[in-house]
Protein backbone atom coordinates (compact mmCIF):
# COMPACT_ATOMS: atom_id res chain seq x y z
CA UNK A 1 0.00 0.00 0.00
CA UNK A 2 0.94 3.65 -0.48
CA UNK A 3 2.23 5.24 2.25
CA UNK A 4 1.06 8.19 3.74
CA UNK A 5 4.21 9.75 4.32
CA UNK A 6 7.89 8.97 3.46
CA UNK A 7 10.82 10.59 5.38
CA UNK A 8 13.72 10.31 3.79
CA UNK A 9 17.41 11.86 5.08
CA UNK A 10 15.70 14.51 7.55
CA UNK A 11 17.91 16.99 9.02
CA UNK A 12 16.91 19.69 11.01
CA UNK A 13 19.18 22.39 13.34
CA UNK A 14 19.32 25.57 14.61
CA UNK A 15 22.11 27.96 14.17
CA UNK A 16 23.21 29.94 16.74
CA UNK A 17 26.35 32.62 16.96
CA UNK A 18 28.40 29.79 17.66
CA UNK A 19 27.41 26.18 17.51
CA UNK A 20 24.64 24.39 15.47
CA UNK A 21 22.39 22.51 17.13
CA UNK A 22 20.89 19.24 15.11
CA UNK A 23 17.62 18.78 16.27
CA UNK A 24 16.92 16.15 13.84
CA UNK A 25 19.90 13.73 12.05
CA UNK A 26 19.25 11.94 9.38
CA UNK A 27 15.64 10.85 10.07
CA UNK A 28 14.13 8.04 8.00
CA UNK A 29 10.48 7.19 8.30
CA UNK A 30 7.00 6.09 7.14
CA UNK A 31 3.53 6.60 7.53
CA UNK A 32 1.10 3.83 6.55
CA UNK A 33 -2.32 4.35 6.17
CA UNK A 34 -4.72 2.72 8.92
CA UNK A 35 -2.64 3.29 11.17
CA UNK A 36 -1.48 5.50 14.33
CA UNK A 37 1.68 6.13 15.08
CA UNK A 38 3.04 7.57 18.36
CA UNK A 39 6.07 9.11 18.73
CA UNK A 40 7.34 9.36 21.74
CA UNK A 41 10.41 10.77 23.14
CA UNK A 42 11.79 13.17 26.23
CA UNK A 43 11.34 17.07 25.89
CA UNK A 44 13.79 18.18 23.38
CA UNK A 45 13.35 14.56 21.76
CA UNK A 46 12.33 16.58 18.13
CA UNK A 47 9.28 15.72 18.20
CA UNK A 48 7.62 18.68 17.61
CA UNK A 49 10.23 20.11 14.94
CA UNK A 50 9.10 16.58 13.22
CA UNK A 51 5.85 17.81 12.87
CA UNK A 52 6.50 20.93 12.33
CA UNK A 53 8.56 19.86 9.34
CA UNK A 54 5.91 17.65 8.04
CA UNK A 55 2.90 20.30 8.72
CA UNK A 56 5.26 22.90 6.52
CA UNK A 57 5.52 25.10 9.22
CA UNK A 58 9.56 24.99 9.03
CA UNK A 59 11.55 23.80 6.08
CA UNK A 60 14.38 21.38 6.34
CA UNK A 61 17.87 21.59 5.49
CA UNK A 62 18.39 18.55 4.27
CA UNK A 63 16.15 15.48 2.98
CA UNK A 64 12.81 15.40 1.33
CA UNK A 65 9.43 14.67 2.80
CA UNK A 66 6.40 12.69 0.33
CA UNK A 67 3.52 12.96 0.98
CA UNK A 68 0.89 10.11 -1.09
CA UNK A 69 1.67 10.54 -4.25
CA UNK A 70 5.91 11.74 -3.94
CA UNK A 71 6.70 14.94 -5.09
CA UNK A 72 2.67 16.86 -4.12
CA UNK A 73 2.60 20.41 -3.02
CA UNK A 74 2.34 21.00 0.79
CA UNK A 75 -0.32 23.42 -0.57
CA UNK A 76 -2.48 20.29 -1.92
CA UNK A 77 -1.09 18.61 1.23
CA UNK A 78 -3.03 21.18 3.44
CA UNK A 79 -6.10 20.33 1.70
CA UNK A 80 -6.01 17.00 3.17
CA UNK A 81 -4.39 17.32 6.51
CA UNK A 82 -6.17 17.77 10.01
CA UNK A 83 -3.47 18.96 13.43
CA UNK A 84 -4.27 19.59 16.89
CA UNK A 85 -1.06 21.38 17.57
CA UNK A 86 0.33 21.55 21.19
CA UNK A 87 -0.29 25.13 22.80
CA UNK A 88 -2.55 26.36 20.27
CA UNK A 89 -5.71 27.62 21.38
CA UNK A 90 -8.35 29.90 19.17
CA UNK A 91 -9.73 33.38 19.80
CA UNK A 92 -11.62 33.92 23.23
CA UNK A 93 -14.52 35.92 21.75
CA UNK A 94 -15.86 33.59 18.82
CA UNK A 95 -18.24 30.07 19.61
CA UNK A 96 -17.69 26.48 18.99
CA UNK A 97 -20.08 26.86 16.24
CA UNK A 98 -18.43 30.30 14.61
CA UNK A 99 -15.23 28.51 14.35
CA UNK A 100 -16.56 25.08 13.00
CA UNK A 101 -18.67 27.11 10.37
CA UNK A 102 -15.09 29.07 9.48
CA UNK A 103 -12.73 26.31 9.21
CA UNK A 104 -14.76 24.24 7.16
CA UNK A 105 -15.25 26.83 4.56
CA UNK A 106 -11.15 26.57 4.57
CA UNK A 107 -11.78 22.96 2.53
CA UNK A 108 -12.90 21.85 -0.71
CA UNK A 109 -14.64 18.41 0.84
CA UNK A 110 -15.03 19.22 4.81
CA UNK A 111 -17.10 16.63 6.66
CA UNK A 112 -20.91 17.29 7.91
CA UNK A 113 -20.43 19.58 10.74
CA UNK A 114 -24.33 17.85 12.42
CA UNK A 115 -22.50 14.70 12.14
CA UNK A 116 -19.25 16.16 13.75
CA UNK A 117 -20.48 18.21 16.31
CA UNK A 118 -23.01 15.20 17.86
CA UNK A 119 -20.04 13.16 17.23
CA UNK A 120 -17.94 15.09 19.86
CA UNK A 121 -20.69 15.89 22.33
CA UNK A 122 -20.16 19.47 21.32
CA UNK A 123 -23.96 20.56 20.88
CA UNK A 124 -24.06 21.83 24.61
CA UNK A 125 -21.74 24.12 24.39
CA UNK A 126 -21.95 25.37 20.75
CA UNK A 127 -22.95 29.14 21.22
CA UNK A 128 -20.54 29.48 24.00
CA UNK A 129 -17.74 31.99 23.85
CA UNK A 130 -14.92 29.69 23.35
CA UNK A 131 -12.81 31.48 26.55
CA UNK A 132 -15.43 30.02 29.08
CA UNK A 133 -14.91 26.52 27.99
CA UNK A 134 -13.48 24.21 30.71
CA UNK A 135 -10.14 22.96 29.87
CA UNK A 136 -11.36 19.92 28.08
CA UNK A 137 -13.89 21.22 26.21
CA UNK A 138 -11.25 23.57 24.87
CA UNK A 139 -9.31 20.58 23.53
CA UNK A 140 -12.56 19.12 22.14
CA UNK A 141 -13.42 21.83 20.01
CA UNK A 142 -9.60 22.12 18.58
CA UNK A 143 -10.31 17.91 17.70
CA UNK A 144 -13.40 19.42 16.05
CA UNK A 145 -11.52 22.05 14.02
CA UNK A 146 -8.60 19.13 13.13
CA UNK A 147 -11.63 17.06 11.79
CA UNK A 148 -13.43 19.48 10.17
CA UNK A 149 -11.42 18.66 6.91
CA UNK A 150 -12.14 15.66 6.60
CA UNK A 151 -7.94 14.70 6.78
CA UNK A 152 -6.28 11.81 5.43
CA UNK A 153 -3.54 12.76 7.75
CA UNK A 154 -4.33 13.79 11.72
CA UNK A 155 -1.74 15.04 13.34
CA UNK A 156 -2.25 15.17 17.36
CA UNK A 157 0.20 17.29 19.14
CA UNK A 158 -0.31 16.00 22.99
CA UNK A 159 -4.06 16.22 22.49
CA UNK A 160 -5.05 14.85 25.97
CA UNK A 161 -3.59 17.71 28.17
CA UNK A 162 -6.02 19.23 29.80
CA UNK A 163 -8.49 16.79 29.21
CA UNK A 164 -10.58 14.68 31.75
CA UNK A 165 -11.69 11.12 31.74
CA UNK A 166 -14.58 11.58 30.04
CA UNK A 167 -13.45 14.15 27.06
CA UNK A 168 -10.44 11.40 26.99
CA UNK A 169 -13.04 9.05 26.08
CA UNK A 170 -14.36 10.88 23.39
CA UNK A 171 -10.64 11.29 21.88
CA UNK A 172 -10.11 7.70 22.21
CA UNK A 173 -13.33 6.88 20.40
CA UNK A 174 -12.68 8.79 17.80
CA UNK A 175 -9.00 8.05 17.15
CA UNK A 176 -10.53 4.84 16.69
CA UNK A 177 -13.41 5.24 14.34
CA UNK A 178 -11.06 7.72 12.17
CA UNK A 179 -8.41 4.61 12.22
CA UNK A 180 -11.01 2.25 11.13
CA UNK A 181 -11.74 4.54 7.96
CA UNK A 182 -7.94 4.08 7.20
CA UNK A 183 -6.85 7.05 7.79
CA UNK A 184 -3.33 8.01 8.92
CA UNK A 185 -2.87 9.25 12.43
CA UNK A 186 0.18 10.62 14.12
CA UNK A 187 0.38 11.22 17.67
CA UNK A 188 2.48 12.17 20.24
CA UNK A 189 1.66 12.30 23.98
CA UNK A 190 3.47 12.26 27.44
CA UNK A 191 0.78 9.57 28.65
CA UNK A 192 2.23 6.12 27.71
CA UNK A 193 -1.32 4.15 28.78
CA UNK A 194 -2.40 5.95 26.17
CA UNK A 195 -0.05 5.30 23.76
CA UNK A 196 -0.04 1.42 24.76
CA UNK A 197 -3.82 1.95 24.04
CA UNK A 198 -4.23 3.59 20.87
CA UNK A 199 -1.03 2.93 19.21
CA UNK A 200 -0.37 0.56 16.06
CA UNK A 201 2.55 1.50 16.05
CA UNK A 202 5.51 3.56 18.97
CA UNK A 203 8.47 5.49 17.19
CA UNK A 204 10.36 6.40 19.86
CA UNK A 205 13.12 9.65 19.25
CA UNK A 206 15.77 10.64 21.01
CA UNK A 207 17.92 13.14 19.85
CA UNK A 208 16.88 13.35 16.54
CA UNK A 209 17.47 9.99 15.83
CA UNK A 210 14.72 6.75 16.15
CA UNK A 211 15.99 4.82 18.97
CA UNK A 212 13.10 2.39 18.74
CA UNK A 213 10.41 1.39 16.25
CA UNK A 214 7.78 -1.42 16.82
CA UNK A 215 4.12 -2.28 18.01
CA UNK A 216 3.57 -1.45 21.87
CA UNK A 217 4.19 -5.34 22.67
CA UNK A 218 6.84 -5.63 20.62
CA UNK A 219 9.04 -2.40 22.22
CA UNK A 220 8.04 -4.12 25.69
CA UNK A 221 9.69 -7.36 25.49
CA UNK A 222 12.54 -5.72 23.82
CA UNK A 223 12.46 -3.70 26.18
CA UNK A 224 10.82 -5.95 29.08
CA UNK A 225 14.41 -6.12 30.85
CA UNK A 226 14.17 -6.61 34.48
CA UNK A 227 16.01 -4.17 36.76
CA UNK A 228 18.18 -6.12 39.92
CA UNK A 229 18.40 -3.85 42.68
CA UNK A 230 21.18 -5.03 45.34
CA UNK A 231 23.84 -3.53 47.93
CA UNK A 232 26.52 -5.14 46.54
CA UNK A 233 30.62 -4.84 47.82
CA UNK A 234 32.17 -5.54 44.10
CA UNK A 235 33.53 -2.51 41.83
CA UNK A 236 31.35 -1.40 39.00
CA UNK A 237 33.42 -2.49 36.66
CA UNK A 238 33.10 -6.15 38.06
CA UNK A 239 29.30 -5.80 37.91
CA UNK A 240 29.28 -4.51 34.57
CA UNK A 241 31.16 -7.52 33.19
CA UNK A 242 28.71 -9.75 34.58
CA UNK A 243 26.65 -11.71 32.49
CA UNK A 244 23.85 -9.84 30.27
CA UNK A 245 23.96 -6.51 32.05
CA UNK A 246 22.93 -3.46 29.82
CA UNK A 247 23.58 -0.90 32.24
CA UNK A 248 24.31 -0.08 35.65
CA UNK A 249 23.31 3.16 37.95
CA UNK A 250 23.75 3.44 41.31
CA UNK A 251 21.08 4.99 43.98
CA UNK A 252 21.70 5.57 47.69
CA UNK A 253 23.62 2.26 48.62
CA UNK A 254 22.30 0.74 46.18
CA UNK A 255 23.24 -0.84 42.63
CA UNK A 256 20.68 -1.00 39.99
CA UNK A 257 21.49 -3.37 37.64
CA UNK A 258 19.68 -3.24 33.67
CA UNK A 259 19.53 -6.64 32.53
CA UNK A 260 18.32 -8.48 29.74
CA UNK A 261 18.41 -11.57 31.72
CA UNK A 262 17.95 -11.56 35.35
CA UNK A 263 18.64 -15.01 36.00
CA UNK A 264 21.82 -15.20 34.07
CA UNK A 265 22.67 -12.08 35.68
CA UNK A 266 21.82 -12.93 39.61
CA UNK A 267 23.45 -16.55 38.74
CA UNK A 268 26.68 -14.99 37.80
CA UNK A 269 27.04 -12.31 40.61
CA UNK A 270 26.28 -14.61 43.01
CA UNK A 271 29.32 -16.91 42.25
CA UNK A 272 31.14 -13.83 42.68
CA UNK A 273 29.34 -12.05 45.49
CA UNK A 274 27.57 -14.60 47.67
CA UNK A 275 26.51 -12.48 50.36
CA UNK A 276 24.79 -10.24 48.08
CA UNK A 277 22.22 -8.41 50.47
CA UNK A 278 18.52 -6.85 49.71
CA UNK A 279 18.08 -8.35 46.09
CA UNK A 280 14.84 -7.06 44.51
CA UNK A 281 13.92 -8.03 40.97
CA UNK A 282 11.69 -5.55 39.11
CA UNK A 283 10.10 -6.29 35.60
CA UNK A 284 10.05 -3.29 33.27
CA UNK A 285 6.84 -1.71 31.87
CA UNK A 286 5.94 0.87 28.89
CA UNK A 287 7.26 3.36 31.18
CA UNK A 288 10.61 1.59 31.88
CA UNK A 289 11.25 0.52 28.88
CA UNK A 290 11.03 4.37 27.05
CA UNK A 291 12.70 5.97 29.92
CA UNK A 292 15.36 3.17 29.36
CA UNK A 293 15.54 3.84 25.69
CA UNK A 294 15.81 7.75 26.08
CA UNK A 295 17.80 8.36 29.28
CA UNK A 296 20.83 5.90 28.95
CA UNK A 297 22.18 5.40 25.64
CA UNK A 298 21.82 1.56 25.46
CA UNK A 299 24.94 0.92 23.12
CA UNK A 300 27.32 2.11 25.28
CA UNK A 301 27.24 -0.18 28.57
CA UNK A 302 28.20 2.05 31.26
CA UNK A 303 26.14 5.04 30.41
CA UNK A 304 25.21 7.16 34.06
CA UNK A 305 21.07 6.12 33.92
CA UNK A 306 19.87 9.28 35.43
CA UNK A 307 16.16 8.00 34.98
CA UNK A 308 14.48 11.98 34.29
CA UNK B 1 -7.29 30.31 -3.53
CA UNK B 2 -10.05 32.76 -1.79
CA UNK B 3 -13.72 32.23 -2.13
CA UNK B 4 -15.74 34.67 -1.54
CA UNK B 5 -17.94 32.65 1.07
CA UNK B 6 -15.09 31.64 3.26
CA UNK B 7 -13.73 35.48 3.14
CA UNK B 8 -17.49 36.16 4.02
CA UNK B 9 -17.16 34.30 7.00
CA UNK B 10 -14.19 35.19 7.72
CA UNK B 11 -15.07 39.26 7.71
CA UNK B 12 -18.44 38.41 9.74
CA UNK B 13 -16.56 36.65 12.28
CA UNK B 14 -14.10 39.30 12.87
CA UNK B 15 -16.46 41.78 12.98
CA UNK B 16 -18.14 39.56 15.49
CA UNK B 17 -15.34 38.81 17.85
CA UNK B 18 -14.40 42.70 17.55
CA UNK B 19 -17.91 43.88 18.59
CA UNK B 20 -17.69 41.40 21.68
CA UNK B 21 -14.59 43.07 22.73
CA UNK B 22 -15.88 46.04 25.15
CA UNK B 23 -12.03 47.21 25.67
CA UNK B 24 -11.75 47.28 21.97
CA UNK B 25 -15.04 49.05 20.69
CA UNK B 26 -15.94 51.45 23.56
CA UNK B 27 -12.23 53.55 23.06
CA UNK B 28 -12.70 53.31 19.02
CA UNK B 29 -16.08 54.53 19.01
CA UNK B 30 -16.43 56.80 21.83
CA UNK B 31 -12.77 58.49 22.57
CA UNK B 32 -13.04 60.52 18.90
CA UNK B 33 -16.76 61.54 19.63
CA UNK B 34 -16.44 62.25 22.75
CA UNK B 35 -13.17 64.54 21.88
CA UNK B 36 -14.67 65.90 19.05
CA UNK B 37 -17.97 66.72 20.72
CA UNK B 38 -15.84 68.56 23.89
CA UNK B 39 -13.14 70.26 21.81
CA UNK B 40 -14.86 70.90 18.45
CA UNK B 41 -17.99 71.54 19.41
CA UNK B 42 -19.19 72.83 23.44
CA UNK B 43 -15.58 74.56 23.51
CA UNK B 44 -15.46 76.12 19.75
CA UNK B 45 -16.44 79.32 18.90
CA UNK B 46 -19.27 78.32 17.11
CA UNK B 47 -20.00 82.29 15.92
CA UNK B 48 -16.40 81.88 13.67
CA UNK B 49 -18.74 80.25 10.97
CA UNK B 50 -17.71 76.93 11.81
CA UNK B 51 -13.98 77.17 11.73
CA UNK B 52 -12.74 74.95 14.69
CA UNK B 53 -15.18 72.38 14.33
CA UNK B 54 -14.45 72.26 10.44
CA UNK B 55 -11.11 71.89 11.44
CA UNK B 56 -11.33 69.35 14.55
CA UNK B 57 -13.85 67.02 12.48
CA UNK B 58 -10.90 66.53 9.98
CA UNK B 59 -8.31 66.14 12.94
CA UNK B 60 -10.67 63.44 14.93
CA UNK B 61 -11.44 61.45 11.29
CA UNK B 62 -7.77 61.23 11.42
CA UNK B 63 -7.53 60.63 15.21
CA UNK B 64 -10.63 58.00 14.72
CA UNK B 65 -9.62 55.87 11.97
CA UNK B 66 -6.31 55.60 13.17
CA UNK B 67 -7.62 53.20 16.23
CA UNK B 68 -9.70 50.34 14.45
CA UNK B 69 -6.62 50.07 12.26
CA UNK B 70 -3.52 49.76 14.63
CA UNK B 71 -5.49 48.13 17.52
CA UNK B 72 -7.96 46.05 15.53
CA UNK B 73 -5.06 44.86 13.59
CA UNK B 74 -1.95 45.00 15.62
CA UNK B 75 -3.44 43.90 18.66
CA UNK B 76 -5.92 41.20 17.13
CA UNK B 77 -2.85 39.94 15.38
CA UNK B 78 -0.64 39.49 17.93
CA UNK B 79 -3.02 38.03 20.70
CA UNK B 80 -3.84 35.23 17.48
CA UNK B 81 -0.35 34.92 17.37
CA UNK B 82 0.30 34.19 21.20
CA UNK B 83 -2.52 31.87 21.55
CA UNK B 84 -1.10 29.45 18.80
CA UNK B 85 -4.64 30.52 16.46
CA UNK B 86 -2.63 31.93 14.12
CA UNK B 87 -0.44 28.92 13.89
CA UNK B 88 -3.96 26.51 13.38
CA UNK B 89 -4.63 28.92 10.34
CA UNK B 90 -1.45 28.67 8.19
CA UNK B 91 -2.01 24.59 8.28
CA UNK B 92 -5.30 24.91 6.67
CA UNK B 93 -5.52 25.79 2.58
CA UNK B 94 -6.85 29.33 3.66
CA UNK B 95 -4.43 31.81 2.29
CA UNK B 96 -2.53 34.60 4.54
CA UNK B 97 -4.46 37.27 2.02
CA UNK B 98 -7.84 36.18 3.38
CA UNK B 99 -6.86 36.85 7.08
CA UNK B 100 -5.74 40.53 6.47
CA UNK B 101 -8.35 40.92 4.00
CA UNK B 102 -11.11 39.90 6.80
CA UNK B 103 -9.35 42.27 9.38
CA UNK B 104 -8.99 44.95 6.70
CA UNK B 105 -12.80 44.96 6.21
CA UNK B 106 -13.25 44.85 9.94
CA UNK B 107 -11.01 48.06 10.06
CA UNK B 108 -12.94 49.54 7.48
CA UNK B 109 -16.17 49.11 8.87
CA UNK B 110 -15.06 50.54 12.41
CA UNK B 111 -13.61 53.37 10.33
CA UNK B 112 -17.03 54.28 8.18
CA UNK B 113 -18.71 54.26 11.14
CA UNK B 114 -16.57 56.72 13.53
CA UNK B 115 -16.48 59.12 10.40
CA UNK B 116 -20.14 59.16 9.83
CA UNK B 117 -20.56 59.82 13.31
CA UNK B 118 -17.95 62.64 12.75
CA UNK B 119 -19.65 64.04 9.87
CA UNK B 120 -23.42 63.87 11.75
CA UNK B 121 -22.20 65.54 14.54
CA UNK B 122 -20.08 68.38 12.54
CA UNK B 123 -22.83 68.88 10.40
CA UNK B 124 -25.83 69.27 12.46
CA UNK B 125 -24.23 70.49 15.48
CA UNK B 126 -20.76 72.47 14.64
CA UNK B 127 -22.51 74.28 12.13
CA UNK B 128 -19.89 72.28 9.03
CA UNK B 129 -20.80 73.49 5.71
CA UNK B 130 -19.30 71.53 3.10
CA UNK B 131 -20.24 70.85 -0.71
CA UNK B 132 -21.48 67.51 -1.32
CA UNK B 133 -17.80 67.01 -3.28
CA UNK B 134 -16.28 68.03 -0.07
CA UNK B 135 -18.41 65.66 2.07
CA UNK B 136 -17.41 62.41 0.02
CA UNK B 137 -13.78 63.49 -0.90
CA UNK B 138 -12.90 63.61 2.93
CA UNK B 139 -15.03 60.19 4.01
CA UNK B 140 -13.30 58.39 0.88
CA UNK B 141 -9.65 59.97 2.05
CA UNK B 142 -10.25 58.61 5.59
CA UNK B 143 -11.17 55.42 4.76
CA UNK B 144 -8.21 54.70 2.42
CA UNK B 145 -6.07 56.50 5.02
CA UNK B 146 -6.48 53.43 6.97
CA UNK B 147 -3.96 51.33 4.94
CA UNK B 148 -0.54 53.01 6.17
CA UNK B 149 -2.03 52.11 10.09
CA UNK B 150 -3.47 48.74 8.99
CA UNK B 151 -0.09 48.06 7.74
CA UNK B 152 1.57 49.37 10.55
CA UNK B 153 -0.35 47.97 13.03
CA UNK B 154 0.05 44.47 11.22
CA UNK B 155 3.60 44.99 11.07
CA UNK B 156 3.39 45.55 15.36
CA UNK B 157 1.21 42.39 15.63
CA UNK B 158 3.26 39.77 14.23
CA UNK B 159 6.72 41.34 15.98
CA UNK B 160 5.69 42.36 19.40
CA UNK B 161 4.39 39.71 21.76
CA UNK B 162 0.60 39.56 22.92
CA UNK B 163 0.56 41.73 25.87
CA UNK B 164 3.42 44.30 24.78
CA UNK B 165 1.36 45.03 21.59
CA UNK B 166 -1.34 46.95 23.20
CA UNK B 167 1.33 49.24 24.97
CA UNK B 168 3.41 49.58 21.88
CA UNK B 169 0.56 50.53 19.84
CA UNK B 170 -0.69 53.09 22.51
CA UNK B 171 2.94 54.55 22.71
CA UNK B 172 3.12 55.06 18.83
CA UNK B 173 -0.74 56.00 18.31
CA UNK B 174 -1.16 58.54 21.20
CA UNK B 175 2.15 60.62 20.77
CA UNK B 176 1.84 60.37 17.14
CA UNK B 177 -1.64 61.70 16.99
CA UNK B 178 -0.38 64.62 19.43
CA UNK B 179 2.88 65.53 17.67
CA UNK B 180 0.92 65.15 14.22
CA UNK B 181 -1.50 68.49 15.30
CA UNK B 182 -4.68 66.32 15.78
CA UNK B 183 -5.31 67.93 19.21
CA UNK B 184 -3.52 71.01 18.77
CA UNK B 185 -3.39 72.42 15.61
CA UNK B 186 0.07 72.35 13.42
CA UNK B 187 0.56 76.01 12.80
CA UNK B 188 0.72 76.34 16.32
CA UNK B 189 3.75 74.56 16.81
CA UNK B 190 7.15 75.85 17.24
CA UNK B 191 8.90 75.65 13.82
CA UNK B 192 11.14 72.70 14.68
CA UNK B 193 8.00 70.39 16.50
CA UNK B 194 6.44 71.55 12.84
CA UNK B 195 9.61 69.69 10.74
CA UNK B 196 9.08 66.77 13.56
CA UNK B 197 5.46 66.71 12.00
CA UNK B 198 6.44 66.00 8.85
CA UNK B 199 8.46 62.87 9.45
CA UNK B 200 4.33 61.26 11.07
CA UNK B 201 1.56 59.40 8.88
CA UNK B 202 -1.02 61.40 10.84
CA UNK B 203 -0.16 64.69 9.89
CA UNK B 204 0.20 63.84 6.15
CA UNK B 205 -3.07 62.40 6.22
CA UNK B 206 -4.90 65.33 8.33
CA UNK B 207 -3.27 67.56 5.34
CA UNK B 208 -4.53 65.92 2.39
CA UNK B 209 -7.92 66.20 4.70
CA UNK B 210 -7.63 69.97 5.41
CA UNK B 211 -6.66 70.63 1.61
CA UNK B 212 -9.95 69.54 1.21
CA UNK B 213 -11.56 71.84 3.56
CA UNK B 214 -9.29 74.60 2.37
CA UNK B 215 -7.95 74.81 5.70
CA UNK B 216 -4.08 72.89 5.27
CA UNK B 217 -0.99 74.68 6.07
CA UNK B 218 0.14 74.47 2.25
CA UNK B 219 2.43 71.87 1.36
CA UNK B 220 2.38 70.93 -1.99
CA UNK B 221 -0.17 67.36 -2.40
CA UNK B 222 2.26 65.42 -3.73
CA UNK B 223 4.19 65.64 -0.29
CA UNK B 224 1.61 64.12 1.46
CA UNK B 225 0.92 61.59 -0.87
CA UNK B 226 4.15 60.62 -0.83
CA UNK B 227 4.91 60.47 2.39
CA UNK B 228 1.75 58.22 2.66
CA UNK B 229 3.03 56.07 0.13
CA UNK B 230 6.40 55.42 1.92
CA UNK B 231 5.09 54.69 4.97
CA UNK B 232 2.72 52.16 3.58
CA UNK B 233 5.44 50.36 1.61
CA UNK B 234 7.43 50.66 4.55
CA UNK B 235 4.83 48.69 7.08
CA UNK B 236 3.77 46.08 4.79
CA UNK B 237 7.17 45.28 4.50
CA UNK B 238 7.66 45.18 8.21
CA UNK B 239 4.68 43.26 7.98
CA UNK B 240 5.68 41.07 5.11
CA UNK B 241 8.73 40.07 6.99
CA UNK B 242 7.05 39.58 10.80
CA UNK B 243 4.30 37.10 9.11
CA UNK B 244 7.56 35.25 7.46
CA UNK B 245 9.25 35.29 10.89
CA UNK B 246 6.09 33.58 12.11
CA UNK B 247 5.51 30.56 10.29
CA UNK B 248 8.46 28.99 12.16
CA UNK B 249 7.75 30.27 15.65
Amino acid sequence: MQSAINIDGLCFGYTSKNAHQLILNQLSLSFEPGQLTCLLGANGAGKTTLINLLLGRLTSQQGSIGYFEQQLDIKDVRQRIGAMLQDSSAPERATPFELLTLFSSYYPNPVELSKLIKQLGLTPILNQQFGRLSGGQKQLVLLALALCANPDILFLDEPSVGMDVATRRILWQVIEQYKQLGKTIILTTHYLEEADALADRIVVLHQGKITADGTPAQLKSQFAQKTIRAKSHLTQQQITALAQVISLTTCGGYIEVVTGNAAATLKHWLTLEPALEDISITNADLEQAFLQITSTDTTKPLAQGDAA
Amino acid sequence: MITLTSLKHEFILELKMACREPSFVLPTLLFPIMFYIFFGILFSDLGGGGQSSTYLMVSYGVFGIMSPALFGFGASVASERDKGWLALKQITPMPPLQYILAKLLNALIFAAVIVVMLFTIGAVFGGVLLSTGQWVALAALLLFGTLPFCALGLAVGFWVKGNSAVAILNLIFLPSAFLSGLAIPVFMFPSWLQSLANLLPPFHLSQLGLKIVEMDIGQPLITHVAALSISLIIFSALAITGYKRSLGA
